[in-house]
């Protein structure tokens, strides 16, 4: 549990900070709880040192393999030291640092955050976790370097640095769960033991490609190092924290921590080495031309990282042994590094090296500071910089690892470490030496003893590791090492002075280098300013994003204009594809084994002037009567396909349905004008000719397809049954009112509930249909003509009549309650287009709404009746009798039924249809003006 | 009548939930019309008691697992893990729209919660149904509930025009549904899923039959449709737009819920073992979809619309658990549902919170320094985007962990590497809203915000919570919809 604490304690009490409203007491509780997880750390001490991994392990997730597990390696151990030591240091200086305007406990809450999330990751001993605390440092980075959020480029920088970062999270994660998926484990000591099965394995390149995605996102390697420079808005303790000591240094851990899993292959010795010596040469050249004094040392942080990445890259041994000792004293002096600037950031009101100068004299003992400082990172002897960069240059001399190309490495080696003496030259000459500068925004002094007291700890680290590495380092870079090698600890030899060899030969060179560099320095920035212009990053990503969203522009001007037209265009070509492409690579695509019947002449001509009737009701489609006729004479025909193919009772239903539809529609049209504006464009005409063909020819290859294959039929069930179980001989009634006259009591409420719910929505509809046609004649003043007033009224009992008939041999005949009523509507409402609402109404005086409720009440009583008489709800009864003149008759309780259905169509339908006659708000003019003539000619009468 | 006919055996206990939520739909209706209450957060507080009622009677069909209506409603744990993830949507959904309401009176009526509970009952037919023919219905319950819904802002143009492309467009999707079914019907002999897995189990000369595959691929395009899978993906942003926010949350988390049980029910079981390269078509649909749906997403000014192209990337995501097949990317697709259901709600649930009369706000710049104004909504709504963004330790990281997991494992390598790099993008543009909130002053002088009432801090404070657990504890969430996969009996 200890361990587990050492990253909890400062996650779980992040908070605590924010509590208080004294500066002293938020620093103080910061520093107390990171000083309780340097205390639980070093408890690990002996045991690590030892070379024991103290483990602590708790189930999370146990089927995704996800556990709450932590260890402590030599390498965590060095790691957290890091975290925990420079924390506290930070702690101190923040203090000073941060203004008094500044919310400082919201500041300790992020930092101890950040301080937990990173434990976290040296700290793992799943992956799975390490990747969840990886994704914490990027958000508490995120936090920290938004810090001064109405800074613009604070802004910016925050979210260039979270996107980067935690994007190549996600291609992490990927690489992860592959890693996981080849070991088999989650867990960190399975997966370091399983180095051979994973390179072995045909998924190694992807995961090697996916986890070192993250790990150079994190730690700002090329190409992706340009977050870095721009994250340099945060407040200063959080650059020397974040961004150079501890956070872009996880990207580093994570490749040291795999070494034994992932090195040793040609690819990875390929990318990585590549990655590290480009990001070390061209971070180091872009240090010397930053006039910022923390853009110099991002870059310069950049350069360092790209050092030991190259190290890693490596892979040997002794590389990696001295990619662990870089960690830790670029950890040191960068950090230092980073608070000195700070201190003349605070003190003087400005970081530019231009305007600087002079300072040793107003601050001398920050100038010693960054002297040792500069030392330390130009690889100066007796500072600790030196003796990791020597071990780095002996190693790029390490015979056969790229043959003919072998200079390439120790030449960029040498290159980059002269780079580096010159910027470190130009930061100290630059701002100490020279006459004291003038014009700066405050008086340069000294700062609080507080302020200056971390970096001082931090210099004084590097004087004695570069004096005595073997005795102030050699333990802990011992272990963080061994805990990586393994069992393969090189010999190695940490003393200032090695002899003389090459590897110092090239340390001489490099120093000379560096100050050559520096006296020309002029010349090298003139070539710098074409080359600034080309290489920024910064500008690659902003391009690289406003690719993207140029290409979601172009996407979305395509696919996504608004235009219902072009949706459904896709959505049904769409679906064409899909739907007919399985049958064409059937073996027997669009005919089955069933043999199609020879058409006979009339079935022919009926199909003709079924498919002519349909391309005219499309062709004329503009003039909307036209068009309404041939979808007229459309289902027209379909009816007589019904009747000709033994189905009388669809027919008639059909034919019924188009009457009251085309009156309906007729109505309709009555509001709207007589031609529909033209709106296709001639191409779209095309498009959607073409796809509605094919559609259309889609469907009837698909209903080929299917009508030709064998199949079952449950008619045969009901021809069976019909007669015994219902006593009627037409299928269709029987089933509608007997086998499933559950779903028709259903279907006549839903029809109900439509009616009513019509009735409602046009209740308050208020339009003007127009006057006159499209030329400005005027309807015919003649509404009602004679010749069709007098044909409609003798047929209005004779079709009633008819419908009752209908009605009655339903049972055994085609017909039935819903044709009937049909029927009795479509005569009905002629009456009322033929003589006008104003002679009708008062002749039919029954009211739809209760003809409508009528209905359903008779059916749901007959229902119930059955109920009563003790059989399931609408079980249906019958009885022979025989009536004079009409003979044998049939009485089934199914009638009442129907008689029901009958009446709830006849009700809802004509509830509609008169309402909708009457919405026309010039139309209702005429019916008020009309009704009051009548009445006053029948006060005249009387 | 044949005597020997006798009614089959009714189980009302399976379907309790949906009964009461029925009736609380039908109570606030009559409510609403008779006008027996006077005050102003009345409906939705009867709603809310009544489904908060259903809620837990849910709990009492735990561990069930059995048929009811000769094989209609499949009592299982899926749709009681689907169940509880439809109820908790609509929780959300009124709390959320409590707030909403005081921009738009209008909402405050008996339809618009009888409508939001009968797409909800829909939803949750859908998520139990164990034959296409009760699919088929619960989706046009949900789907026409929902259309009224969209349109609901009936003096607002693009909310008509919204309502009326989606009822078009989704009738089209529909019709090609159905006949799909029928050809699955025609091929198989059944309707009933379980026969439906026997059957093909059986003959699996099936699979490769023209017939078949035809009812699969346009059963496909009908539900892809409802879960805005490219290539049907076009109506999602232009109705989500025009859709009252409320209403956007609820379709985007409730109807993908619904209509991915409705895949998983019958794409992942009886389907399971299609030939490979009809599972390729459903690969190249994932990857097309979560692409188009992150690459649109950047351009978008307006945050419903970014959300409603995220909400197609995301339909991508689930879709990567659908390929994957198995039991474990069940589970994944389970967990994803209810994350997603937390922070989609969530995120449009912060749009809802601003607005002044018969104004939706949702542009970035209205929303810029809400998070300095308000801290903590802008902390939720941070919540909210880090888990849209799948960024530990929020839920969507667990849910996509649980998918890519499960695809790794059944050999979908590319699928993930894609799936993690379409995470990337969209990183770009949910952190954007995260910036905008807590990095800029307010941008846009007329917006003023207004306090957040109790029911929607309530509702977003719930939302978030249950991100942050099912980020941190998954354990339980996750053994649940471990139990609650989908296995024929």
């Amino acid at each position: 549990m200890n361990i587990a604490l050492i990253a909890l304690l400062p996650l779980l009490g992040a908070f605590i900070p924010c509590l208080f409203y004294n500066r002293n007491l938020n620093a103080a509780s910061a520093g107390v709880i990171a000083g309780f997880s340097l205390l639980l750390l070093l408890l690990q001490a002996p045991a690590v040192f030892s070379g024991d991994i103290p483990l602590y392990t708790r189930s999370w997730i146990p089927a995704m393999g996800l556990t709450f597990a932590f260890r402590v390696s030599g390498f965590g151990f060095l790691f957290a030291l890091l975290v925990l030591g420079i924390g506290l240091l930070i702690v101190l200086y923040a203090r000073y640092y941060i203004a008094a305007e500044d919310p400082m406990g919201r500041f300790y809450t992020y930092l101890l955050f950040f301080m937990g999330s990173m434990l976290g990751i040296v700290l793992s001993e799943n992956l799975l976790l390490l990747m969840v605390f990886w994704e914490l440092t990027s958000i508490s980075s995120f936090l920290l370097i938004g810090f001064w959020r109405d800074r613009t480029d604070a802004r910016q920088g925050a979210f260039m640095a979270l996107v980067i970062t935690a994007g190549g999270g996600f291609a992490m994660l990927a690489g992860f769960l592959l890693l996981g998926h080849i070991v088999g484990s989650f867990e960190l000591t399975d997966i370091l033991a399983a180095g051979q099965i994973v390179q072995a394995h045909p998924l190694y390149p992807v995961t090697l490609i996916l986890i070192l995605a993250g790990a150079f996102t994190k730690s700002a390697q090329f190409p992706f190092q340009f977050w870095l420079p721009h994250a340099m808005a945060a407040p200063t303790p959080v650059s020397a924290f974040l961004h150079s000591a501890t956070m872009v240094k996880a990207g580093v851990f994570l490749l040291a921590l795999l070494v034994p899993v992932l090195s040793g292959t040609a690819l990875w010795f390929t990318i990585v080495t590549a990655t590290g010596l480009i990001t070390l040469v061209f971070a180091a050249y872009m240090a010397m031309f930053k006039d910022d004094l923390k853009g110099l040392l991002a870059y310069s942080t950049v350069s360092h990282l790209g050092l030991i990445t190259f190290l890693l890259g490596l892979g040997t041994p002794l590389a990696v042994f001295a990619a662990v000792f870089h960690i830790f004293n670029h950890a040191a002096f960068k950090a230092g590094l980073f608070l000195l600037a700070g201190i003349i950031d605070h003190e003087t009101g400005t970081r530019d090296i231009l305007r600087l100068s002079g300072l040793k004299k107003t601050m001398p003992v920050t100038a010693a500071l960054t002297v040792i400082g500069s030392g330390a990172m130009a690889g100066v002897p007796l500072f600790n910089g030196f003796l990791s960069k020597e071990m780095f240059l002996a190693e790029t001399l390490a015979p056969g690892l790229t043959g003919a190309w072998s200079w390439i490495l120790p030449a960029g080696a040498v290159l980059a470490a002269a780079f580096a003496v010159a910027y470190s030259i130009r930061m100290l000459h630059g701002v100490f030496w020279g006459k004291p500068a003038e014009d700066l925004p405050s008086h340069p002094h000294e700062p609080p003893v507080g302020m200056i007291l971390s970096p001082a700890f931090l210099m004084a680290v590097c004087v004695l590791v570069g004096i005595f590495p073997a005795f102030f380092a050699g333990p802990l870079v011992k272990a963080g090492a061994g805990a990586i090698l393994g069992p393969d600890m090189p010999p190695y030899h940490m003393a200032v002075w090695h002899g003389f060899n090459m590897a110092l030969i090239l340390s001489i060179i490099a120093l000379a280098g560096g100050v050559v560099f520096y006296r020309q320095r002029q010349r090298l920035f003139d070539a710098h300013v074409w080359c600034s212009r080309n290489l920024d990053g910064k500008t690659l990503f902003e391009s690289l994003v406003s690719q993207m969203v140029h290409i979601g522009e172009m996407v979305t001007g395509y696919t996504e204009n608004g235009s219902f037209q072009r949706y459904s265009a896709l959505l049904i070509g769409s679906a064409l594809v899909l739907g007919v492409s399985p049958f064409v690579r059937d073996s027997a695509p669009f005919l089955g084994s069933v043999p199609l019947t020879i058409p006979d002449p009339v079935t022919l001509v009926m199909g003709l002037i079924l498919i002519s009737a349909a391309i005219a009701t499309v062709v004329t489609h503009r003039i909307r009567i036209l068009s309404i006729i041939m979808l007229g004479t459309v289902g027209l025909m379909v009816s007589l396909a019904f009747s000709r193919f033994s189905a009388p009772d669809l027919a008639l239903t059909q034919i019924s349905v188009e009457l009251v539809t085309i009156i309906l529609m007729m109505m309709a049209l009555h509001m709207l004008p007589r031609i529909t504006p033209k709106e296709s464009s001639s191409c779209r005409k095309w498009r959607d000719i073409v796809l509605s063909v094919l559609a259309g020819g889609g469907a009837a290859a698909v209903m080929m397809a299917v009508l030709t294959r064998p199949f079952d039929t449950i008619s045969d069930f009901f021809l069976a049954h019909s007669v015994p179980g219902g006593g009627g001989s037409n299928v269709v009634n029987v089933i509608l009112v007997d086998f499933r006259g559950f779903d028709t009591l259903g279907e006549i409420t839903v029809l109900v509930i439509a009616g009513l719910v019509i009735y409602a929505l046009l209740h308050n509809f208020d339009i003007t249909g127009p006057r006159t046609d499209a030329q400005g004649y005027p309807w015919s003043r003649d509404r009602f003509p004679i010749i069709l007033v007098n044909i409609t009224r003798p047929l209005l009992p004779l079709a009633l009549l008819f419908s009752v008939y209908i009605f009655l041999r339903g049972h055994n005949d085609p017909g039935g309650g819903f044709i009937a009523g049909l029927i009795t509507v479509a005569v009905l409402i002629l009456q009322y287009i033929a003589s006008g609402i104003v002679w009708t109404r008062p002749r039919f005086h029954f009211d739809n709404h209760v003809i409508m409720a009528l209905g359903l009440i008779v059916a749901l009583v007959t229902g119930f009746g059955s109920w009563v008489v003790g059989y399931p709800f609408l079980t249906s009864t019958f009885a022979y009798v025989t009536l004079p003149l009409v003979g044998k008759f049939e009485i089934a309780s199914a009638m009442a039924f129907d008689l029901g259905v009958y009446l709830a169509v006849v009700g809802s339908i004509m509830l509609v249809l008169v309402k909708l006659g009457t919405i026309n708000s010039s139309d209702a003019q005429i019916v008020s003006t009309t009704f009051q003539r009548e009445k006053e000619i029948q006060k005249e009468g009387h | 009548m044949s005597p020997e006919f006798i009614l089959p055996a009714v189980n009302f206990q399976c379907i309790l939930p949906q009964i009461l939520l029925s009736l609380t739909a039908l109570l606030v209706l009559l409510v609403d019309v008779f006008g027996l209450v006077k005050k102003a957060n009345a409906l939705a507080l009867i709603t809310l008691a009544g489904v908060v009622f259903a809620t837990l009677t849910l709990f009492s069909g735990t561990g069930l697992q059995e048929t009811a209506f000769s094989g209609m409603i499949l009592v299982d744990g899926f749709s009681f893990f689907l169940n509880l993830t439809i109820c908790l949507i609509l929780i959300l959904t009124i709390l959320v729209s409590m707030n909403y309401q005081q921009f738009f009176p209008g909402i405050n009526s008996g339809e618009y919660y009888s409508l939001l509970i009968f797409a909800a009952v829909g939803m949750s037919f859908m998520a139990a149904a164990g034959n296409l023919i009760l699919l088929f219905v619960a989706l046009e319950l949900m789907s026409v509930s929902i259309y009224v819904l969209v349109g609901f802002h009936k003096d607002n143009l693009r909310s008509i025009e919204a309502a009326l492309k989606y009822f078009l467009m989704g009738a089209f999707a529909t019709s090609f549904l159905l006949l799909g079914f029928a050809f699955l019907y025609g091929a198989t002999g059944t309707m009933d899923l379980l026969t439906m897995t026997e059957f093909i189990r059986s003959n699996p000369e099936v699979l490769s039959s023209g017939l078949f595959l035809s009812g699969v691929l346009l059963t496909l395009t009908g539900l892809g449709f409802k879960i805005s899978m490219v290539p049907f993906h076009m109506w999602t942003p232009d109705v989500y737009e025009g859709a009252p926010t409320v209403i956007t949350g609820f379709m985007a988390t409730g109807v993908k819920a619904a209509a991915f049980a409705a895949l998983v029910r019958i794409f992942m079981v009886p389907l399971g073992s299609l030939p490979i390269d009809w599972s390729m078509l459903l690969w190249v649909a994932a990857v097309l979809t979560m692409t188009v749906g992150n690459i649109i997403a950047l351009v978008q000014d307006s945050i419903k619309r970014m959300l409603a192209y995220s909400g197609i990337a995301h339909a991508g995501y689930l879709l990567i658990g659908v390929v994957a097949g198995g039991e474990l990317a069940q589970a994944g697709i389970l967990y994803y549902l209810l994350v997603y259901a937390f922070m989609n709600i969530g995120a449009f649930g912060v749009l809802a919170l601003l607005g002044k009369k018969e104004t939706e706000y949702n542009t970035l710049q209205e929303f810029s320094g809400l998070g300095l104004k308000y801290p903590v909504l802008g902390l939720a709504m941070a919540v909210f985007m880090f888990s849209l963004a799948g960024i530990p330790p929020t839920g969507g990281f667990m849910g996509k962990l649980y998918i890519f997991s499960a695809a790794i494992k059944s050999g979908y390598v590319w699928l993930v590497v894609l799936g993690a790099l379409n995470s990337v993008i969209s990183i770009y543009y949910y952190l954007r809203v995260i910036v905008v909130m807590y990095f800029q002053e307010s941008g846009a002088e007329d917006v003023a915000f207004p306090a957040p009432s109790p029911a929607i801090t309530l509702g977003l404070g719930l939302a978030a919570a249950g991100i942050m657990i099912l980020g941190v504890f998954p354990s339980y969430f996750w053994v649940l919809a471990q139990n609650s996969v989908f296995v024929p009996m």
